[in-house]
């Protein structure tokens, strides 16, 4: 199923990065849902996509963007 | 010394989803790869970095599991389709504004029903296809606690609420916890150096000789938490910690629990 691939690569780069997988995914559908999304069709995020999004969402939250 | 149990974490999320019921739910929204999220109280913004993204004190997320809604009568939505607006919105029509009237687990089906008043219901379980290790449903309550349908016994973990994040192993956190709840109770409380070696994270001891011996066991995979507490004089008193009627393991609940057990002693 590729939903629950797709959960499975979340999941997996939120341990990564140790974010709370919940906060992450909301943040990827924040980006998906305002044109920022991904380079798959559906606009979903490849794994190294997801990668960079993690890296941007841990200095968001500290402050170090925008 | 009485031997303590682990602490029954089916028995604890029975306790918490009962306290779905009377909850208004406020919010029906999608989050990435077509999760369904169900909100239940006062809403709020996210934090930063979200921007948009609302939540509730009671977060129910569909995770890698089955979900349906029904209107009383027929299904008006399942996780069969894709989550558009569209479906969201049909969802909104017969959930929102509608307080839970009550809630039915099945921890063997990793399986969540809660009805509404007005006859709606909304059904998680686990998928034919699902893995053990993977949750058919999770659940952040008011107090922190995020409780994830992993196997036939569900997790229990604590968010960290400044880092977003679940807590880590013999924080500080925890320690400081029940530094105030040893307080609140004018116990006298000895946390032994030897953590690792003892497995006792905390003796409190009371004016009337009760010793309580208290273990807390937070794994970092799955993140986990229990509570174990060893009376020098009560077994029964140790599974009550179980089944607290209200959705949070708060400071004064757990007071509470320690109170009953040092004047049963």
């Amino acid at each position: 199923m590729a939903r629950k691939r797709e959960l499975r690569e979340v999941d997996a780069i939120a341990h990564e990065f140790d974010l709370d997988v919940h906060d992450f995914s909301d943040y990827l559908h924040e980006l998906k849902s305002s044109g920022d999304g991904g380079s798959k069709d559906n606009g979903d995020f490849t794994k190294t996509e997801l990668r960079e999004r993690a890296m941007w969402y841990r200095e968001e939250r500290l402050g170090e963007r925008d | 010394l009485v031997s303590g149990t682990d602490l029954d974490t089916a028995a604890f999320a029975d306790a918490v989803l009962a306290a779905l019921s009377g909850q208004e739910c406020t919010l029906v929204r999608a989050s990435y790869a077509d999760e369904l999220v169900v909100g239940f109280g006062t809403l709020r913004l996210a934090d930063w970095p979200l921007r948009k993204t609302q939540k509730t004190p009671w977060m129910l997320y569909s995770r890698y599991g089955t979900w349906y809604v029904t209107d009383g009568s027929d299904r008006i939505a399942t996780d069969h389709a894709p989550l558009t607006e569209g479906v969201l919105q049909k969802i909104r029509a017969v959930l929102v504004n509608q307080r839970v009237l009550d809630v039915a687990v099945d921890h063997r089906r990793r399986s969540v029903l809660a009805r509404f008043e007005n006859g709606a219901g909304l059904s998680l379980s686990e998928a034919t296809d699902s893995r053990n290790d993977e949750p058919a449903w999770s659940l952040d309550t008011p107090a922190h606690l995020r409780i994830d349908a992993i196997g036939s016994q569900p997790t229990i973990a604590r968010l960290d609420s400044d880092q977003g994040r679940t807590a880590e192993i013999g924080s500080t956190l925890l320690h400081s916890y029940l530094r105030n709840v040893a307080q609140t109770l004018d116990l006298e409380i000895f946390e032994p150096p030897g953590v690792r070696e003892s497995g006792i994270d905390a003796i409190l001891a009371a004016p009337n000789g009760t010793i309580l011996l208290v273990e807390l066991k937070l794994r970092r995979e799955p993140k986990e938490l229990s509570i174990q507490i060893i009376s020098t004089s009560s077994a029964q008193q140790i599974r009550e910690l179980t089944v607290l009627p209200a959705a949070e393991i708060t400071e004064a609940q757990l007071a509470g629990v320690l109170r009953r057990i040092v004047e049963a002693a």
